[in-house]
């Protein structure tokens, strides 16, 4: 039998136009899945793989089970330190930056005044943006031996010897992770009310009591959140093992990870086990806090009641906790970046702190001839690339995921959301395993060693972030504003296109902006995946501090940063640009706009219903 | 309205599950062309469930709808809902907060590329239809509420859907709105002649603006026709209770003679034309405003129960009191009753229930 299709097109069979319609609804989460394979589960698969099959990247693959390199490689004393002194380390700075965040979240919630509030807010969010190995170099100038507070206070050599310590790094670590509990105590205090306390107050407790039965439980969760990913980021990070590292002798997990790719021969084995174990305890801590949470019991502090805990608004004094935040973080920020700015301009680290030392040579000097004006366009292409796919696959995996029902959305979700608790230099291991395998040399795709192979990194490394910010923006569009243009016969590329990206162009505007200042200053997939002779920003910078030419590197850090601060700059006021004119076109006119009262109540109804 | 009798859309045995939960149950109905057709239930009763499958939003479980004869969906196949034709008004109005007035109604045209002057002239006329002409500029943030549903209305209408889909179009309206654009939307589907398929859980807006009413409670059909026979002859206890208040009193048929059926409740006799058999355990519904009190002269003219009751309590409602009074002044025997005089608080009442306003129907009671 053939019918003609309901909007009077051609006539087909049915059977032909259902297999139609069931391709079509895969071909978009299909596309989605290969592109997740083969940035994030190829890679990760490959170094899973390793750990069980040894042989199978070597010249001549074999699938030959062993566990002997495995083991082999937790039995070498040295990985056995590594793990051990980034346990301990990452443990230990967690627990600081649970002090220190808590410490000025109460600090912004206390603060009298926008301005001192934007100030400690802005402070603590660049320190949450800025690399590790950035600050961590900053430290080192600021700390070592004829460093800036040795000139300043003529201190004599090794007066900093505590700090090139397990107990220095764990305070610059801790300094350098307290935002991920500020980040998560800021609401959490917000949402306790002060009505709580009251009411315990009033029913004759203690202010011992009120904290503990209370205060604790209810601000559990955000320690418990900040703790736990403070710990993920210290026991994985690579920006402090590979700057501080070689001046503490202190070796670090995902330095022995980078070091057994670095050394020739190269130790796959040891690079997968130890990058396996990175993913485990990584997973590991998310997991014991969602576990925690659910064996708890979730409950909402959240209430419709008058007196949240707000921010403090009567002028005055700043309270304690707002000046102690402000000192913590001029510490954690404007000392180790205003020593790499001030370094920057010094004609020699030992010449002293005059005026005479000071000079712009360095800049000249660090990209002309010390070569870092390529690496610092190759690291604005890369950026460039990197951050207008990453955006443009936001948008996609952001649709597919919060507005088109698939039998794959789960899988999909899952992937995107695993792959933010792995760290750069494991995914970067991963990546080095995946496109270098000898299966792929008769295909003409071995990537590694090439720009697209670091690109795909890249990209790897923000697209996880990228799709939950999109996917944030995106679930506050109403269902039902995509649903309309469907019925009124509109497809799905219509429907993205015509929309929805209109609605989220300024969110993708940001996720660009992010995922470009993040690539520029991106250690380690630079490190690992960079093409031979053309090295990227990063891997510069950090060759100019192995070299000991500190004022050079100091000079190409800051000459990035300012890039940085000049992209960041203009595309926030190209975001606001868009918001702007978005919100012109959506306010009120000013007469003869509305002839009836308004009368719609805010009340928006979930369809049940997916595109 | 344009309703030539021929059926334009049936739903055969339609059911669907989400996960272990039924949503449908073999529901089936035919729409004719033109009609306007009411889906009335409570909150999760499937009502909206059923409006989106209908345009191809969601895939059934079960069953099959067809338009005009043609497959739209059956079990593992959905006609997309761009090519179905059909127009859909939401209730949180769905207009696309970058786009003008304008731009709004002429999306659905545009999609389907007709020559510039004619879309123009469409846009033009759907804007007329709603009465909204000299708006074309305007964002929807600048417009009242009234004006946005009107302006996604003419949405819909504007590329002539086959089927109009509306999900509760006007529960986001405060109450003085919702009756005015009761009446502006009756008005705008009569003159645009399109079957339409009204989703709401507000019996008024259903009883007074559908031509055949679907009550739905559960996933299932639990009565359909026109709306007046629906309200006058409920056929559950739920039919009775969701279209307006009911007092619904449980007993046994404990004799019969000729038409009229005895049934033991409230601790008296009380009289129903109805075939229902003695010893059937039933439930009596009665609508307060059929109880009448103090009219001696009815007691002679026509069948029915005499009672005495107290009034317990009472509230005023414009034209008419409520009363809850007590049969015998026994307050565990309760009745709503209606009248238009005002009676004091313990003040007895003679009260009639007419045999053929009382309905017997299945005990049974849902939702």
């Amino acid at each position: 039998m053939r019918t003609r299709s309901s909007n009077g097109s051609m006539p087909t069979s049915p059977s032909k136009e259902r297999l139609y319609e069931r391709a079509r609804d895969w071909v978009s989460p299909a596309a989605i899945f290969v592109v997740l394979v083969v940035l994030t589960i190829y890679p990760l698969g490959s170094l899973l793989l390793q750990t069980i099959f040894p042989h199978l990247f070597d010249p001549l693959p074999s699938l030959g089970l062993s566990a002997g390199p495995l083991v082999q490689t937790f039995i070498d004393s040295s990985n056995l330190v590594a793990v051990l002194n980034s346990a301990s380390v990452g443990l230990s700075a967690s627990v600081l930056a649970v002090i220190l965040g808590t410490l000025t979240a109460y600090g912004v919630r206390r603060a009298h005044g926008r301005w001192l509030r934007v100030v400690l807010s802005t402070s603590v969010w660049l320190i949450f943006f800025s690399p590790s190995y950035v600050l961590a170099e900053g430290w080192i100038l600021l700390m070592q031996d004829n460093g800036i507070l040795a000139q300043l206070f003529h201190l004599p050599n090794g007066w900093s010897g505590w700090f090139f310590t397990r107990p220095g790094l764990v305070l610059v670590m801790g300094l350098r992770y307290f935002p991920f509990v500020h980040l998560a105590m800021v609401p959490a205090i917000g949402n306790v009310g002060e009505d709580l306390f009251d009411a315990g107050r009033l029913l004759g407790a203690s202010r011992g009591r009120i904290f503990q039965k209370i205060a604790l439980p209810l601000l559990a969760p955000a320690w418990l959140a900040g703790a736990s990913i403070a710990f993920a980021e210290g026991f994985g990070d690579f920006g402090f093992a590979a700057a501080i590292t070689p001046q503490t002798h202190i070796p670090l997990l995902s330095y022995q990870i980078y070091a057994a790719l670095s050394q020739a021969p190269v130790n796959y084995s040891a690079a997968a086990g130890l990058s396996l174990l990175v993913v485990l305890v990584t997973a590991g801590a998310l997991w014991l806090q969602l576990w925690w949470l659910r064996r708890r019991g979730a409950y909402e502090t959240l209430s419709g009641r008058s007196r949240i805990g707000g921010y403090a608004t009567s002028r005055g004094r700043p309270s304690p906790a707002t000046l102690a935040s402000l000192v913590l973080a001029a510490i954690a920020l404007l000392l180790p970046l205003g020593a790499t700015l001030w370094v920057s301009l010094f004609k020699s680290l030992s010449g002293g702190l005059g005026l005479s030392n000071l000079t712009l040579a360095n800049y000249g000097e660090a990209l002309v001839a010390g070569g870092g004006v390529q690496p610092l366009f190759r690291s604005l292409e890369y950026a460039l690339v990197a951050a207008v796919l990453t955006a443009l696959l936001a948008v996609l995996v952001g649709y597919q995921l919060v507005f088109r029902g698939s039998a794959v959305n789960r899988v999909l979700n899952l992937i995107v959301i695993s792959t933010i608790a792995i760290p750069g230099v494991v995914m970067a291991a991963g990546f080095v395993f995946a496109w270098n395998a000898v299966w792929l040399i008769p295909l003409h795709l071995v990537l590694y060693g090439t720009p697209i192979c670091l690109a795909m990194a890249y990209i790897s490394g923000a697209l996880p972030y990228a799709v939950r910010l999109q996917m944030g923006a995106m679930s506050q569009i109403s269902p039902n504003l995509p649903i309309a243009a469907r019925v009124l016969g509109a497809g799905q590329r219509t429907v993205l296109s015509k929309i929805i990206l209109p609605l989220v162009s300024a969110t993708a505007v940001s996720i660009f902006f992010l995922s470009f200042t993040n690539v520029v200053f991106e250690l380690p997939a630079s490190s690992l995946l960079y093409p031979a002779g053309s090295p990227p920003l990063p891997v510069a910078i950090q060759a100019k501090f192995n070299a000991f030419e500190w004022t050079q590197g100091a000079a190409l850090t800051v000459m990035g940063m300012l890039v940085i601060l000049g992209v960041y700059g203009a595309g926030s006021y190209l975001a606001y640009w868009i918001e702007k004119r978005r919100h012109a076109a959506l306010m009120p006119l000013p007469a003869g706009g509305s002839s009836e009262p308004e009368a719609v109540v805010e009340d928006r109804k979930p369809s049940v219903a997916r595109l | 309205m344009n309703d030539d009798g021929s059926v334009q859309v049936e739903l055969k045995n339609v059911g669907k599950r989400f996960a272990d939960r039924t949503v449908l149950e073999d529901i089936s109905l035919r729409v004719r062309r033109g009609q306007f057709v009411a889906l009335l239930g409570p909150s999760g009763c499937g009502k909206t469930t059923l409006l989106n499958i209908l345009a191809g939003l969601i895939g059934l479980g079960e069953g099959a709808v067809e338009f005009d004869g043609a497959p739209w969906s059956s079990r593992g196949y959905t006609l997309a809902p761009e090519r179905r034709n059909v127009g859909m008004v939401f209730q949180d109005f769905a207009l696309w907060p970058h786009m003008t007035v304008f731009e709004n109604v002429a999306f659905g045209l545009k999609v389907k590329k007709p020559p510039d002057k004619q879309f123009r002239t469409a846009v033009s006329a759907a804007l007329e239809m709603v009465r909204m002409n000299g708006y074309e500029n305007h964002y929807p943030h600048q417009l009242s509420g009234g004006q946005k549903q009107r302006i996604a209305i003419a949405r819909t209408l504007a590329p002539r859907p086959s089927l109009m889909l509306m999900d509760e179009p006007l529960s986001n309206l405060d109450s003085k709105l919702r009756e005015q654009m009761r009446w502006d939307l009756l008005n705008i589907v009569q003159e645009a002649n399109i079957t339409t398929i009204y989703v709401t859980h507000d019996q008024t807006e259903a009883l007074s603006m559908a031509d055949h009413l679907v009550l739905l409670n559960e996933g299932r059909i639990e009565q359909q026709g026109a709306p007046s026979q629906v309200y006058r002859e409920p056929a559950t206890v739920f039919a009775a209770s969701f279209l307006g208040a009911a007092n619904v009193l449980h007993g046994r048929v404990t004799g019969r003679s000729g038409k009229v059926a005895t049934v033991d409740c409230l601790g008296k006799k009380i009289q129903a034309i109805s075939p229902a058999s003695v010893g059937e355990q039933l439930a009596l519904i009665i609508r307060p405003a059929e109880i009448h009190v103090g009219d001696s002269r009815r007691e002679v003219e026509e069948l029915g129960t005499r009672l005495h009751a107290t009034v317990e309590q009472r509230a005023f409602q414009g034209t008419n009191w409520q009363y809850r009074v007590a049969v015998d002044a026994d307050p565990e025997r309760v009745l709503e009753v209606q009248d238009s005089s005002e009676y004091p608080i313990g003040e007895s009442l003679r009260l009639w229930m007419p045999a053929g306003q009382c309905r017997l129907v299945t005990a049974r009671l849902k939702g």
